[in-house]
């Protein structure tokens, strides 16, 4: 496990470093615990639902690489790129999984547990970078409610909405 | 009663985003439901973020459901997992519709199918 690299990043930057991963984490938290039972049961509308949350992870993901550091820290800079690339590499790999389930079902996917390593990988790349900034703590809630969530998508076995009207 | 803000700022955000979900959580002990918006409320945390939004201590306490812009009744939350389940207890659903009806954010009565 390597050094944070507060002594290397401005105040701002590493606030901004700081906010950013913890606001990512919290978007996980929210994408997953509403979209896997959505890929389940069809409600909210899981296409539409985790496009737009993708969309606005994927820009989280951008924030945090780039984040700049003082003269003499590029290489603490290029570790939080390292780790921003595996942030942003693990959200392409989530999504994909989670549409791909979507597309071979028609619309309701089966128990989307192949995403389980996916998953447990974009948290843990999250919480390594908030450690490296200097709090990785939203993270594993995240991953601790995904993982929760994802455990108990079988409970959900008839879709459970009601129609408006 | 659904506090009429909770209605009215649910209400803002539908208009501003068709898209957006109204984040719901229902206290069984003390009758209160409370609502926000996925986007502009909960920070996009769903009903963790709900939660702490409105400095709710003790999340076992509270069960958790979604409604659309739609009028569409989601009864699913890792909330209700207390329960045994992550769709909302059918007596907690009995309690909880009637006031979205009457909030006007639901058109028909909860089913299940």
């Amino acid at each position: 496990m390597t050094e944070p690299v507060t002594k290397a990043v401005e105040a701002d930057e590493l606030r901004l470093a700081l906010l950013a991963s913890a606001k990512l984490a919290g978007l996980v938290e929210g994408t997953l615990s509403i979209g896997l039972p959505a890929l389940v049961t069809g409600a909210p509308k899981p296409g539409t639902f985790l496009e737009e949350r993708f969309r606005v992870m994927d820009a989280f993901a951008v924030v945090l690489h780039y984040v700049s550091g003082r003269p003499g820290g590029v290489r603490d800079v290029l570790r939080l790129r390292e780790q921003s690339d595996r942030v942003s590499a693990a959200l392409g790999h989530l999504r994909s999984q989670l549409f791909a389930s979507l597309a071979l079902a028609g619309g309701v996917a089966k128990l989307p547990e192949a995403a389980r390593p996916s998953i447990i990988e974009l948290c843990d790349a999250i919480a390594e970078f908030g450690r490296l900034v200097g709090d990785g703590g939203v993270a594993a809630r995240a991953k601790a409610t995904a993982l929760k969530t994802l455990d108990s998508l079988g409970t959900l076995t008839t879709p459970l909405t009601s129609a408006a009207g | 009663m659904i506090p009429p803000a909770d209605v009215a700022d649910l209400r803002a955000a539908f208009r501003a985003n068709p898209n957006d979900l109204g984040v719901g959580l229902y206290n069984p002990t003390t009758g209160e439901v409370r609502l926000g918006s996925f986007d502009a409320v909960t920070q996009g945390r769903g009903h963790d973020g709900l939660a702490d939004a409105l400095g709710i201590q003790d999340n076992t306490e509270w069960r958790g459901f979604l409604v659309t812009a739609g009028g569409q009744f989601i009864p699913v939350s890792h909330f209700n997992l207390p329960d045994g389940a992550l769709a909302l207890a059918p007596a907690h659903e009995a309690a909880v519709v009637p006031e979205l009806r009457q909030s006007s954010l639901i058109a028909g009565m909860g089913r299940r199918p």
